[in-house]
């Protein structure tokens, strides 16, 4: 969907010069807009929790001045729920997006290639079976969840070549698995199930800034590394045979680029939980705004995801205090009706 | 869920101390029946519930009381307190009803967002700020009362203990789980942490008291078996002998279906189980007008020849009350009800 | 993508109309698969009502069932474990005639209700209602669960484009995976939501025939039939739909009007038994794979023998339900996914290089 420049129509007679708003104008204006929103977005979780606090406090907080109210309550636990929607919203997002070029296939996320299922299944494992381990191992085993099924559904997948179309399909058979597993697990062992079911669903409650840490190098590290593979990603739109022709070692790329972007992928949903939507959502919001071409529309997924992480957190945690909703709950509710419009239009175009 | 080893051997003892000083003169502790061994079995008149408050002061650490800065040792580790807690938050009902009961009103009360939960039976505790869901307590809410100490649950909050430390000094008990005579035990060590000691002293030896008065209205040579279940649809949760309910109604002279299960809760039984087990008696426990599993087992031709349901002697009890709360006054309601239904059932 | 003929002659469609209509019947293999399905279905209810807390011998069973009678024994399998075993029957055939219909009518051999979002729809249907308006009977869930199923069928059915030719298979499970997964998301949401300490929403999220009652089975029996019925008088015409939807038009058929046909049985089918039973997986993929393999593509042999085979795999998925974990018992939805999950990898892994 470029945009073509309208040329201004020719002016009728005297001075009504009416401003144009040519598709391109426009685009920048939602870009900065969505720049605007999550600065915007950014001090306003730092000041919606159980009790609101001003912006004033907020710069007290950071500042560390002692004055204003609720320092403690803003530093402590809001300021690293913020960090979190950060991280995890870039690291859903640039994820999602790369899937979709490598699976060639818009509505590919995480949970189609089985990656938060297996996830999920092996943190629910070592809850519920090895209780007496630390919670600090839940991370860890979550990680080699989501790996160890990227692992099996490349293998299953593999004949001579992995097809995007046989990727997303074992995928979906490995995911549908995991969930078997995961399901069996909550029946197992009831007494958590309540618990379980909101890491399912994706909460970031009582994270503090050690989840951040444990993020961040896998972001700081492996979004860069994938706009590394931008070009190549998009010479891999093109077509297999194309790609091939162009000189671009299809396998190999789609190799390194899909298990780059599952590690991105696991490390996020290992401390974080399976929070859903943000990675199929954003890449599609940032597409609309800035073209197909990865290296451009990343950074932006990226953003869009970190707002979106930021706008579900907030509300999960400002809309019924004290009850705290599990934002993955959120970013379902905000995902679903535009998954759904999103589905009628690639029904509608026929394709892509 | 880790097993409650700890405490059987807590009780073991507990009840072997008391075998033994029940042969010596009964006037020790404070007042109350002092009629020895576990609460099961059939008894003759007058019996309570077994537990006595020699018993308890025997099971908890009393060498802090009185002492202006303690070293609370708990269920997570050692907290230093020093003067009076005045601002308490807590993380379960049976450990605001032991503040309220030890004299301090708790500011703050995980009450899974239903007010409704803390009744007017728990010791007159009228105001307070709801911090949310007993599984997920809200850090924020918690930090924004200002609290001196924190009364946590070890089965759920273990995860959140240091964020909670870091708020306010935390003590950490059992409270899921536990039987009747170990969550007087829990109370009296709270009073400790809050430095009441006498307060919860004098109102357990009251309670003790109260239970042993409504206990002489048992009539003698009970019988009967019975299970008492929460409904949670689809599951039938029927609780084991050794917890609350169970330890409760055993006082009655009546058998659980179950035995004692260290470890596990309840068992989940289906229609053909409880059809086998065939209690007498039955007590549902279920939270409003929600009773669709029994209805469904209702249309099963197996559900009427239930010995229970042919003495028509199934009673639904509020959930909140019976399983929830585990207050003193709680349950010397709780008695005073399950009294009244077996009585009337005849026999 | 074309599916290949496989019982039919080579040869360009005007030149054999006749044996076109009619693919051939592997009458011999069609007895063979018949006798032992009945058989299995005859053993299968045997074995499940043997076993349990209290093991029935033969002889108890048989005069229970025969005489009735007072006793406990009597009690306990007509009251408890046949009613079970005799819903998983018609659950299980009403899953696989929907799954052997989906696929004829999609194209599709990765079509099932429960890929492509019909059981979930119908399923989150189920569970908003009951929370919504908490004393509702199976009965009355039964049209609610059908509206659900039938919303979410017209969603995937839309994304796919049907009825612009050929349909990326892919694209369309993809389309019902991701439906499924919103749909039990949220459904996830309203459970934590309602009251996070009770799982009483829990069992929609997993099928499963534990807990089945008569009036259960007589809630879903009259919807099997018509299912069954219906699905029969169509078989026909989806034979013909099974050349190509070109040929098809060229033969006379109504294409669009078969596919609405079709998918309104799929909807009762799968409504119906989601009702009663939740969301059961991959009966509905699994079954028509295995039948077509034995006796071909005829659905007027491949409809009923699919009824039969998948009132078996619902039935020994329940039995297995009760041996992976005693004493407690796994929901029978769990073990088809166990079943058909690696079914459904060894299906992926054929699928055609690109799209």
């Amino acid at each position: 969907m470029t945009a073509i420049a309208t040329a201004p129509a020719p002016a009728p007679a005297p001075a009504v010069r009416t401003r144009h708003l040519t598709p391109e104008r426009r685009r920048r204006m939602l870009l900065a807009g969505v720049g605007v929103a999550c600065v915007v977005m950014t001090l306003v979780s730092l000041m919606v929790g159980a009790v609101t606090y001003s912006p004033a406090d907020v710069w007290h907080a950071v500042t560390g001045s002692g004055q204003g109210e609720g320092g403690f309550v803003i530093t402590h636990f809001h300021l690293p729920r913020m960090l979190l929607c950060w991280v995890v919203g870039i690291g859903l997002a640039v994820s999602g997006g790369v899937m979709q070029g490598v699976i060639r296939n818009p509505l590919a996320a995480p949970n189609i290639v089985g990656v938060t299922h297996g996830a999920g299944l092996a943190a629910i494992l070592v809850v519920h079976v090895l209780p007496t381990m630390p919670s600090s191992l839940i991370p860890v085993a979550a990680f080699a969840g989501g790996q160890l099924s990227i692992v099996v559904v490349y293998a299953a997948a593999y004949r001579r070549g992995a097809s995007p179309a046989r990727l997303a399909l074992v995928g979906v058979a490995v995911g549908a698995l995991c969930n078997a597993g995961i399901l069996f697990l909550l029946v197992r062992y009831p007494l958590n199930s309540s618990a379980a079911l909101t890491w399912l669903a994706g909460s970031l409650y009582a994270r503090d800034m050690s989840s951040f840490w444990q993020i961040l190098p896998w972001v700081a590290v492996l979004v860069p590394l994938l706009l590394h593979y931008a070009h190549r990603l998009d010479t891999l739109g093109l077509g297999d045979d194309l790609a091939a022709g162009l000189g671009e070692p299809v396998e190999r790329t789609r190799l390194i680029t899909l298990f780059l972007s599952v590690t991105l992928a696991s490390a996020v949903v290992a401390s974080a939980g399976t929070i859903g939507f943000v990675g199929l959502v954003a890449p599609h919001i940032a597409r609309r705004l800035v073209g197909g071409r990865h290296l451009t529309y990343l950074p932006v997924a990226g953003l869009v995801g970190a707002l979106l992480m930021l706008v579900a957190d907030t509300i999960a945690r400002g809309a019924d205090p004290p009850l705290e909703l599990p934002c993955g709950l959120i970013t379902s509710v905000i995902g679903a009706p535009y998954f759904l419009y999103l589905l009628t239009k690639t029904g509608k175009a026929g394709g892509r | 869920m880790k097993a409650t080893g700890t405490t059987h051997t807590r009780a073991a003892i507990a009840s072997l101390i008391v075998a033994v000083s029940a042969a010596a003169c009964s006037s020790s502790g404070g007042g109350g029946a002092t009629t020895a061994g576990a609460a099961k079995g059939g008894h003759d008149g007058g019996v309570a519930t077994g537990v006595t408050m020699s018993a308890l002061q025997k099971q908890v650490d009393l060498s802090q009381c009185g002492k202006s800065t303690r070293a609370v040792k708990h269920d997570l580790g050692v907290t230093t307190i020093s003067g009076t807690p005045k601002r308490v938050v807590a993380l379960e009902f049976s450990f605001a009803d032991a503040a309220a009961n030890a004299g301090i009103m708790p500011i703050g009360i995980a009450d899974d967002n239903k007010t409704s939960k803390v009744t007017a039976l728990m010791a007159g505790i009228t105001h307070y700020t709801s911090v949310g869901l007993r599984s997920a307590p809200n850090l924020a809410s918690i930090s924004a009362l200002k609290p001196d100490l924190i009364i946590a649950d070890t089965t759920r909050d273990a995860k959140i203990y240091s964020q909670l430390k870091s708020i306010a000094p935390t003590i950490s008990e059992k409270s899921v789980g536990v039987g009747y005579d170990d969550t007087l035990a829990t109370d009296l060590a709270i009073s400790v942490a809050l430095g009441r000691c006498d307060q919860m002293k004098a109102a357990l030896a009251k309670h003790i008291a109260a239970m042993g008065s409504i206990a002489k209205d048992i009539p003698a040579g009970e019988h009967k078996t019975f299970v008492y279940a929460d409904i949670v649809p689809p599951n039938f949760n029927a609780h084991s002998a050794d917890q609350w309910e169970p330890q409760i109604l055993a006082t009655l002279g009546l058998r659980s279906v179950l035995p004692p299960k260290p470890g596990s809760r309840f068992v989940a039984m289906t229609l053909e189980s409880l059809y086998t087990a065939n209690p007498d008696v039955m007590f549902l426990g279920i939270d409003g007008p929600e009773k669709t599993l029994v209805d469904q087992w209702k249309t099963s031709p197996v559900w009427k020849q239930i010995s229970a349901v042919k003495n028509n002697a199934v009673y639904f009890v509020p959930d909140a009350l019976w399983s929830s709360e585990r207050g003193l006054k709680t349950s010397e309601v709780v008695l005073r009800q399950a009294l009244d239904h077996v009585t009337k059932s005849g026999k | 993508m074309t599916r290949t003929v496989g019982a039919v002659k080579a040869g360009p469609a005007a030149a054999a109309p006749a044996a076109v209509r009619k693919p051939q019947v592997r009458y011999g293999a069609s007895t063979v698969v018949a006798v032992a399905a009945l058989a299995l279905v005859a053993v299968g209810i045997g074995w499940s009502v043997a076993i349990g807390p209290t093991h029935l011998g033969i002889g108890t069973i048989v005069r229970s069932v025969l005489v009735g009678g007072d006793s406990t024994d009597a009690a306990i399998v007509h009251g408890i474990r046949l009613p079970r075993v005799i819903l998983a029957a018609l659950v299980g055939a009403s899953c696989a005639v929907a799954g052997v219909i989906m696929q004829a009518v999609t194209a599709n051999s990765l079509g099932a209700p429960e890929i492509l979002g019909v059981n979930a729809g119908a399923a989150f249907v189920a569970v908003a209602s009951l929370t919504f308006a908490t004393g509702l009977s199976s009965v009355s869930l039964v049209p609610l669960a059908m509206i659900g199923a039938a919303i979410c069928g017209i969603l995937v059915m839309v994304t796919a484009g049907l009825g612009r030719g050929r349909t990326d298979p892919v694209r369309i499970v993809l389309a019902g995976v991701t439906l499924t997964t919103v749909i039990f998301s949220v459904m996830q949401a309203m459970i934590i939501l309602v009251d996070p300490s009770t799982s009483s929403l829990f069992h929609w999220l997993v099928g499963g025939v534990n807990v089945g009652t008569w009036s259960d089975s007589r809630t879903i029996l009259p919807w099997t039939v018509i299912g069954l019925v219906g699905a029969m008088a169509i078989a026909g015409k989806l034979n013909i739909l099974g050349l190509g939807e070109d040929l098809a038009r060229g033969l006379g058929i109504r294409v669009g009007q078969v596919r609405v046909l079709g998918s309104v049985l799929v909807i009762i089918l799968a409504g119906a038994s989601v009702a009663v039973a939740g969301p059961i997986t991959f009966v509905g993929l699994v079954v028509p794979h295995i039948v077509r393999k034995l006796v071909g593509i005829n659905h007027y042999v491949l409809i009923p023998l699919c009824a039969l085979v998948g009132a078996d795999m619902l039935i020994y998925a329940d039995i297995a339900s009760r041996y992976i974990n005693p004493p407690s018992e796994v929901p029978s939805g769990v073990v088809t996914a166990f079943i058909g999950a690696p079914f459904f990898i060894y299906l992926a892994r054929r699928q055609k290089g690109d799209q």
